[in-house]
């Protein structure tokens, strides 16, 4: 092959793929089938003249703080200029004020908290708040420019409010993201995400169970796994 | 570029659901159809896993093969092919699913659904070339997969045991049931078999694999990360996520685990 040739394909490669990237972006702009889909809500503040409407405040409110929550950890993860130690102090104090990590820490251990010793509750709770920042702020140090648009809410229960999201990311399909956000006498906070359906809730109390059970229904099994974290 | 009206094309969909709902109809005469509605779930997922032991050593070996060969193969599609491209594979792989969702639409009895099914792959094939733009989920007419295994759970057919298959991985008694069903059925499989092509559907089938895990690539890692007992995290989140697809990820369905007040912590 010469490399004329070579450069022709490469050429063509190229301009097929900004081509799908043109028609894609034209699609997204034209509105071929609007009448007949769902309305898309384009506008980041659009819900909130939706929740205003059912004159729902609590509501009104969960969304306003998880669309800040939002652009809070955003901007700080998008900034480059700050150290990896500075982003993670941020990432948890971030953490501690918005997210109730004693709820959560509880919610995880599901019915082995009431076996547990108060010695034993205690160390639980400070070593999952450690996990915890430990686990996410690894998952959000490769943060790609995505973006959390909050587009709705429902009440569920007495105090919280779902409040739901979509993660938008460059060329991947969106996310959805729901946030479990409780709300005590008007202070927010989230106790769970659920994501595609998957509560990271649940996931981790199945698998701290998991972990407790196979280990004699001790929580000790579980304190020896977290220590090592 | 052809580019109907939008008054015409709003006629042309709701002749489409007309036609579907009809159709769908006469199929179910004297059948009767859950709508799903009374499925409202409360958090807790039941999981049976009377083979664990079975199941997590096949989880083990899945794991291994999967950091040698597949997770290394999966990561490298995403590096290499440029993300358009990867869209547009998985929108052509998408579109191709289009029969056996309709079908599952319709005897899950969500006409809607499957009117959904019918302006998505015609619009999508036609107008996206050949699929590979997602043309009509631009506009809001989202995909939604839909297979056996959750149309059988809408009949009020339980998950059955948990199963970890080897290189397949897990699912329930009831999805792999489900897959089977919707393999065997799959109209692309009867003509390329029939025309003695088995090899493309053969490449067909390990392109969706590929590209389901390529998909999944991040998810996997992190839960992988986050989890002590991988195994059972995986367990929950499978559960977790086949209970959301069955209610079809309504925002009016809880799908999440109702958390209690603990006042006396």
């Amino acid at each position: 092959m010469n490399l004329g040739s070579l450069i022709m394909q490469r050429r063509f490669l190229f301009s097929s793929v900004l081509a799908l990237g043109l028609v894609s972006g034209i699609a997204s702009h034209a509105s071929l089938l609007s009448t007949s889909a769902a309305p898309v809500l384009n506008s980041r503040f659009a819900h909130f003249v939706a929740a205003n409407a059912h004159g729902d405040e609590v509501a009104l409110a969960a969304e306003k703080f998880v669309a800040a929550l939002a652009d809070q950890g955003i901007g700080f993860l998008s900034d480059k200029k700050i150290t990896e130690e500075k982003r993670r102090a941020e990432f948890k104090a971030l953490l501690n004020k918005n997210f109730d990590m004693n709820t959560i820490a509880r919610f995880s251990l599901g019915r082995y908290w009431r076996s547990a010793t108060q010695a034993q509750r205690d160390e639980y709770v400070v070593l999952f708040k450690k996990m915890i920042v430990d686990v996410y702020s690894a998952r959000f140090s490769d943060y790609q420019g995505q973006e959390i648009e909050v587009v709705g809410s429902r009440k569920e229960g007495e105090r919280d409010i779902l409040v739901h999201s979509l993660l938008r990311q460059d060329g991947g399909p969106d996310v959805k993201v729901d946030w479990r956000v409780r709300n005590r006498s008007g202070a927010y906070q989230v106790i769970d995400v659920i994501v595609e359906g998957v509560s990271m809730a649940m996931t981790q109390r199945s698998d701290f169970s998991s972990v407790v059970q196979r280990g004699g229904g001790d929580v000790e099994a579980l304190l020896v796994h977290l220590r090592q974290e | 570029m052809f580019k109907p009206k939008a008054a015409d094309m709003n006629n042309i969909v709701w002749n489409f659901k007309a036609l579907v709902a009809l159709s769908a109809m006469v199929l179910l005469v004297g059948g009767c159809a859950s709508n799903g509605e009374d499925r409202v779930m409360a958090g807790e997922v039941e999981v049976s896993d009377p083979f664990e032991k079975a199941n997590r050593a096949i989880f083990s070996f899945n794991t291994a093969v999967d950091k040698a060969v597949i997770h290394p193969v999966a990561k490298g599609y995403n590096a290499v092919v440029p993300n358009p491209a990867r869209t547009g594979i998985d929108n052509a792989l998408k579109n191709l699913r289009s029969p056996a969702n309709f079908a599952n639409q319709v005897l899950q009895g969500d006409f809607d659904g499957a009117g959904n099914v019918v302006v998505r792959a015609v619009v999508n094939t036609l107008l996206g070339l050949g699929g590979l733009v997602d043309l009509a989920g631009h506009e809001g007419i989202e995909y939604e997969v839909e297979d056996f295994g959750q149309t059988l759970a809408t009949w009020g057919v339980g998950h059955g045991p948990y199963l970890v298959v080897p290189i397949l991985g897990p699912s329930s008694t009831r999805d792999y049931i489900g897959y089977a069903v919707d393999s065997f059925a799959d109209p692309l499989r009867w003509y390329l078999f029939n025309i003695e092509e088995e090899g493309i559907y053969y490449g067909k089938v390990g392109a969706d694999y590929l590209n389901l895990r390529a998909s999944l690539v991040d998810v996997l890692e992190d839960l992988e990360k986050s989890s002590i007992d991988y195994y059972a995290a995986t367990r929950s989140a499978y559960y977790q996520r086949r209970e959301a697809l069955v209610n079809d990820q309504g925002s009016d369905v809880i799908t999440a685990p109702a958390i209690p007040d603990y006042d006396d912590y």
